[in-house]
Protein backbone atom coordinates (compact mmCIF):
# COMPACT_ATOMS: atom_id res chain seq x y z
CA UNK A 1 0.00 0.00 0.00
CA UNK A 2 1.69 3.45 -1.01
CA UNK A 3 1.31 6.17 1.70
CA UNK A 4 0.75 9.46 0.27
CA UNK A 5 2.24 12.32 1.28
CA UNK A 6 -0.58 13.80 3.54
CA UNK A 7 -1.00 10.32 4.95
CA UNK A 8 2.94 10.96 6.21
CA UNK A 9 2.71 14.42 7.35
CA UNK A 10 -0.22 13.32 9.39
CA UNK A 11 1.39 10.14 11.26
CA UNK A 12 4.04 11.80 11.60
CA UNK A 13 2.21 15.12 13.13
CA UNK A 14 0.39 13.03 15.17
CA UNK A 15 3.44 11.48 16.71
CA UNK A 16 4.72 15.13 17.79
CA UNK A 17 4.73 15.86 21.69
CA UNK A 18 1.96 18.43 22.42
CA UNK A 19 4.02 19.71 25.04
CA UNK A 20 7.06 20.20 22.76
CA UNK A 21 4.85 22.01 20.02
CA UNK A 22 5.14 25.27 21.11
CA UNK A 23 9.28 26.99 20.59
CA UNK A 24 9.92 28.02 23.76
CA UNK A 25 9.27 24.72 25.17
CA UNK A 26 10.93 22.41 22.58
CA UNK A 27 13.81 25.14 22.72
CA UNK A 28 14.47 24.78 26.44
CA UNK A 29 14.74 21.16 26.19
CA UNK A 30 17.29 20.82 23.31
CA UNK A 31 19.54 23.68 25.05
CA UNK A 32 19.07 21.64 28.25
CA UNK A 33 20.17 18.46 26.30
CA UNK A 34 23.84 19.03 26.05
CA UNK A 35 24.95 20.54 29.04
CA UNK A 36 24.09 19.67 32.69
CA UNK A 37 22.26 22.96 33.74
CA UNK A 38 21.13 26.54 32.72
CA UNK A 39 19.75 28.98 34.61
CA UNK A 40 16.31 30.49 34.42
CA UNK A 41 17.95 34.14 33.26
CA UNK A 42 20.29 32.39 30.81
CA UNK A 43 16.97 30.37 29.35
CA UNK A 44 15.25 33.46 29.08
CA UNK A 45 17.63 35.36 27.36
CA UNK A 46 18.52 32.76 24.69
CA UNK A 47 15.01 32.01 23.81
CA UNK A 48 14.09 35.98 23.94
CA UNK A 49 10.81 35.50 26.26
CA UNK A 50 9.65 37.32 29.43
CA UNK A 51 9.98 36.28 32.78
CA UNK A 52 6.06 35.61 32.66
CA UNK A 53 6.42 33.44 29.46
CA UNK A 54 9.57 31.69 30.40
CA UNK A 55 8.30 30.62 33.80
CA UNK A 56 5.42 29.29 32.56
CA UNK A 57 6.76 27.31 30.34
CA UNK A 58 9.83 25.67 32.05
CA UNK A 59 6.54 25.40 35.24
CA UNK A 60 4.73 22.90 32.32
CA UNK A 61 7.77 20.96 31.91
CA UNK A 62 8.68 20.71 35.11
CA UNK A 63 5.16 19.50 36.10
CA UNK A 64 5.34 17.31 33.39
CA UNK A 65 8.54 15.34 34.80
CA UNK A 66 10.61 17.13 31.47
CA UNK A 67 12.94 19.26 33.73
CA UNK A 68 13.94 19.27 37.53
CA UNK A 69 14.89 22.65 38.92
CA UNK A 70 17.11 23.04 41.51
CA UNK A 71 16.57 26.70 43.63
CA UNK A 72 19.58 28.42 45.27
CA UNK A 73 21.13 31.21 46.53
CA UNK A 74 23.63 32.76 45.12
CA UNK A 75 25.02 35.80 46.22
CA UNK A 76 21.97 36.43 48.62
CA UNK A 77 19.68 35.99 45.33
CA UNK A 78 17.50 33.06 44.41
CA UNK A 79 18.61 31.21 41.43
CA UNK A 80 16.81 28.40 39.57
CA UNK A 81 19.02 25.73 37.93
CA UNK A 82 17.06 24.10 35.35
CA UNK A 83 18.51 20.27 33.65
CA UNK A 84 16.66 17.61 31.57
CA UNK A 85 15.29 14.84 33.32
CA UNK A 86 15.44 11.18 31.91
CA UNK A 87 12.09 11.12 30.81
CA UNK A 88 12.29 15.02 29.60
CA UNK A 89 15.45 13.47 26.77
CA UNK A 90 13.31 10.63 25.87
CA UNK A 91 10.51 12.79 24.94
CA UNK A 92 12.67 15.14 23.08
CA UNK A 93 14.22 12.18 21.30
CA UNK A 94 10.50 11.39 20.07
CA UNK A 95 9.69 14.07 19.39
CA UNK A 96 12.64 15.17 17.18
CA UNK A 97 12.11 11.49 14.82
CA UNK A 98 8.19 12.79 14.48
CA UNK A 99 9.56 16.46 13.56
CA UNK A 100 11.93 14.73 10.69
CA UNK A 101 8.98 12.21 9.42
CA UNK A 102 7.21 15.45 8.93
CA UNK A 103 9.99 17.85 7.28
CA UNK A 104 10.84 14.13 5.28
CA UNK A 105 7.39 13.76 3.79
CA UNK A 106 7.38 17.62 3.19
CA UNK A 107 10.81 17.22 0.88
CA UNK A 108 9.30 14.36 -0.81
CA UNK A 109 6.45 16.68 -1.93
CA UNK B 1 0.48 28.29 8.65
CA UNK B 2 1.32 25.29 7.05
CA UNK B 3 2.24 22.54 9.69
CA UNK B 4 5.37 22.00 7.90
CA UNK B 5 6.49 25.73 7.34
CA UNK B 6 5.54 26.33 11.30
CA UNK B 7 7.92 23.47 12.70
CA UNK B 8 11.05 24.75 10.40
CA UNK B 9 10.30 28.31 11.52
CA UNK B 10 10.51 26.52 15.32
CA UNK B 11 13.13 24.91 14.33
CA UNK B 12 15.38 27.61 12.77
CA UNK B 13 14.40 29.78 16.10
CA UNK B 14 15.76 26.64 18.30
CA UNK B 15 18.91 26.49 15.84
CA UNK B 16 19.08 29.81 16.19
CA UNK B 17 18.80 29.76 20.27
CA UNK B 18 21.71 26.92 20.22
CA UNK B 19 24.37 28.67 18.01
CA UNK B 20 23.94 31.48 20.11
CA UNK B 21 24.37 29.76 23.31
CA UNK B 22 27.64 27.97 21.91
CA UNK B 23 28.95 31.35 20.27
CA UNK B 24 28.63 33.58 23.40
CA UNK B 25 31.92 33.66 25.51
CA UNK B 26 32.31 34.90 28.46
CA UNK B 27 33.09 38.86 28.86
CA UNK B 28 36.22 38.42 31.87
CA UNK B 29 39.55 38.87 30.40
CA UNK B 30 41.14 38.13 33.88
CA UNK B 31 41.82 34.42 32.76
CA UNK B 32 44.21 36.03 30.15
CA UNK B 33 45.53 38.78 32.61
CA UNK B 34 46.76 35.79 35.03
CA UNK B 35 48.20 34.21 31.89
CA UNK B 36 49.92 37.43 30.97
CA UNK B 37 51.75 38.23 33.92
CA UNK B 38 52.89 34.20 34.01
CA UNK B 39 53.96 34.48 30.77
CA UNK B 40 55.34 37.71 31.00
CA UNK B 41 57.52 37.00 34.02
CA UNK B 42 58.99 33.41 33.30
CA UNK B 43 60.33 34.41 30.11
CA UNK B 44 61.47 37.30 31.76
CA UNK B 45 63.40 35.23 33.92
CA UNK B 46 64.96 33.45 31.42
CA UNK B 47 67.00 36.28 30.53
CA UNK B 48 67.53 37.71 33.49
CA UNK B 49 67.69 34.76 36.08
CA UNK B 50 67.99 32.22 34.29
CA UNK B 51 68.16 29.77 37.37
CA UNK B 52 65.33 30.40 38.69
CA UNK B 53 63.41 29.72 35.44
CA UNK B 54 62.89 26.10 36.20
CA UNK B 55 61.26 26.40 39.68
CA UNK B 56 59.15 29.70 39.02
CA UNK B 57 57.63 27.15 35.80
CA UNK B 58 57.30 24.24 37.97
CA UNK B 59 55.41 26.17 40.51
CA UNK B 60 53.57 28.81 38.50
CA UNK B 61 52.25 26.89 35.63
CA UNK B 62 50.56 24.40 37.24
CA UNK B 63 48.90 27.02 39.68
CA UNK B 64 48.33 28.97 36.70
CA UNK B 65 46.29 25.67 35.49
CA UNK B 66 44.19 25.40 38.63
CA UNK B 67 43.52 29.70 39.34
CA UNK B 68 42.29 29.45 35.62
CA UNK B 69 40.21 26.09 35.93
CA UNK B 70 38.56 27.49 38.96
CA UNK B 71 38.15 31.44 37.40
CA UNK B 72 36.15 29.82 34.40
CA UNK B 73 34.13 27.54 36.30
CA UNK B 74 33.23 30.16 38.37
CA UNK B 75 32.37 32.65 35.50
CA UNK B 76 30.35 29.87 33.76
CA UNK B 77 27.85 29.63 36.60
CA UNK B 78 27.88 33.65 36.82
CA UNK B 79 26.60 32.86 33.48
CA UNK B 80 24.09 30.69 33.74
CA UNK B 81 25.96 27.97 32.40
CA UNK B 82 26.81 24.22 34.11
CA UNK B 83 28.64 22.72 31.88
CA UNK B 84 30.55 19.04 33.26
CA UNK B 85 31.77 17.94 29.96
CA UNK B 86 32.91 21.45 28.58
CA UNK B 87 34.93 22.00 31.62
CA UNK B 88 36.27 18.22 31.13
CA UNK B 89 37.13 18.85 28.06
CA UNK B 90 39.29 22.30 28.21
CA UNK B 91 40.79 20.68 31.53
CA UNK B 92 42.23 17.48 28.97
CA UNK B 93 43.31 20.10 26.57
CA UNK B 94 45.52 22.11 28.80
CA UNK B 95 46.17 19.29 31.35
CA UNK B 96 48.01 17.65 28.05
CA UNK B 97 50.24 20.49 27.79
CA UNK B 98 51.91 19.19 31.27
CA UNK B 99 52.58 15.51 30.05
CA UNK B 100 53.96 16.84 26.44
CA UNK B 101 56.15 19.01 28.10
CA UNK B 102 57.41 16.44 30.42
CA UNK B 103 58.11 14.55 27.68
CA UNK B 104 60.16 16.81 25.56
CA UNK B 105 62.26 17.84 28.93
CA UNK B 106 62.54 13.81 29.48
CA UNK B 107 63.65 13.70 25.35
CA UNK B 108 66.08 17.07 25.65
CA UNK B 109 67.65 15.82 28.70
CA UNK B 110 68.36 12.53 27.67
CA UNK B 111 70.31 13.76 24.10
CA UNK B 112 71.59 16.75 26.08
CA UNK B 113 69.93 19.40 23.98
CA UNK B 114 71.09 22.92 25.21
CA UNK B 115 68.88 24.15 27.61
CA UNK B 116 67.76 26.86 25.34
CA UNK B 117 67.11 24.99 22.95
CA UNK B 118 64.96 22.90 25.00
CA UNK B 119 63.34 26.21 25.54
CA UNK B 120 62.35 26.88 22.27
CA UNK B 121 60.99 23.46 21.68
CA UNK B 122 58.54 23.89 25.07
CA UNK B 123 57.21 27.36 23.71
CA UNK B 124 56.79 25.76 20.28
CA UNK B 125 54.77 22.96 21.96
CA UNK B 126 52.70 25.26 24.18
CA UNK B 127 52.17 28.08 20.88
CA UNK B 128 50.53 24.44 19.00
CA UNK B 129 48.31 23.77 22.26
CA UNK B 130 47.16 27.52 22.59
CA UNK B 131 46.60 27.29 18.59
CA UNK B 132 44.48 24.41 18.40
CA UNK B 133 42.52 25.19 21.83
CA UNK B 134 42.03 28.76 19.45
CA UNK B 135 40.52 26.31 16.54
CA UNK B 136 38.48 24.10 18.89
CA UNK B 137 37.15 25.43 22.11
CA UNK B 138 37.72 29.05 22.44
CA UNK B 139 38.79 31.44 19.28
CA UNK B 140 40.88 34.19 21.70
CA UNK B 141 43.78 31.93 21.86
CA UNK B 142 44.30 31.74 17.59
CA UNK B 143 46.34 35.04 17.85
CA UNK B 144 48.38 34.30 21.29
CA UNK B 145 48.77 30.74 19.62
CA UNK B 146 50.47 32.02 16.49
CA UNK B 147 52.45 34.91 18.42
CA UNK B 148 53.92 31.47 20.49
CA UNK B 149 54.29 29.14 18.11
CA UNK B 150 56.24 32.19 15.76
CA UNK B 151 58.54 32.96 19.20
CA UNK B 152 60.31 30.08 19.40
CA UNK B 153 62.07 30.14 16.44
CA UNK B 154 62.24 34.18 16.72
CA UNK B 155 64.32 33.59 19.83
CA UNK B 156 67.71 33.49 17.86
CA UNK B 157 67.12 36.33 16.44
CA UNK B 158 65.97 38.79 19.01
CA UNK B 159 69.13 40.15 21.12
CA UNK B 160 70.14 41.23 23.63
CA UNK B 161 66.77 39.99 25.65
CA UNK B 162 65.07 37.80 23.16
CA UNK B 163 62.90 35.62 25.54
CA UNK B 164 61.47 38.70 27.17
CA UNK B 165 60.72 40.20 23.81
CA UNK B 166 58.93 36.98 23.02
CA UNK B 167 57.41 36.66 26.57
CA UNK B 168 55.90 40.36 26.42
CA UNK B 169 54.63 39.95 22.68
CA UNK B 170 52.66 36.55 24.31
CA UNK B 171 51.23 38.50 26.87
CA UNK B 172 50.33 41.46 24.61
CA UNK B 173 48.63 38.98 22.23
CA UNK B 174 46.63 37.12 24.82
CA UNK B 175 45.53 40.67 26.37
CA UNK B 176 44.43 42.27 23.21
CA UNK B 177 42.65 39.10 21.42
CA UNK B 178 40.95 38.62 25.05
CA UNK B 179 39.94 42.53 25.10
CA UNK B 180 39.42 42.89 21.32
CA UNK B 181 37.41 39.67 20.97
CA UNK B 182 34.93 40.67 24.18
CA UNK B 183 31.12 40.28 22.97
CA UNK B 184 29.00 43.53 22.79
CA UNK B 185 27.26 43.93 26.02
CA UNK B 186 23.72 42.99 24.39
CA UNK B 187 25.54 39.64 23.32
CA UNK B 188 27.55 39.03 26.94
CA UNK B 189 26.20 36.73 29.16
Amino acid sequence: MKITHSEATASGLAQLDKLLEHRSRLGACVLLADVDALNFSRLKRLLKETDGNMGAHLRKLEDTGYLCVDKRFENRKPVSWYSLTKKGRSALTSHIKALQAVIGSARIE
Amino acid sequence: MHPERKLQEDIAFVREAVESRDRTHYRSIAIAVLWAVILATGHALSDFYPHYSPLFWCTATPVGYLLSFRMAAREARAAGVANRRKRARFGLHWGSLFVVIFFVIFIALSHRLEHSVMSQFITLTAGTTCFLAGLHLDRRLLAPGIVTILGAPAVDFLAPYPWTVVGLAIAASLIVSATWMKPRENNAL
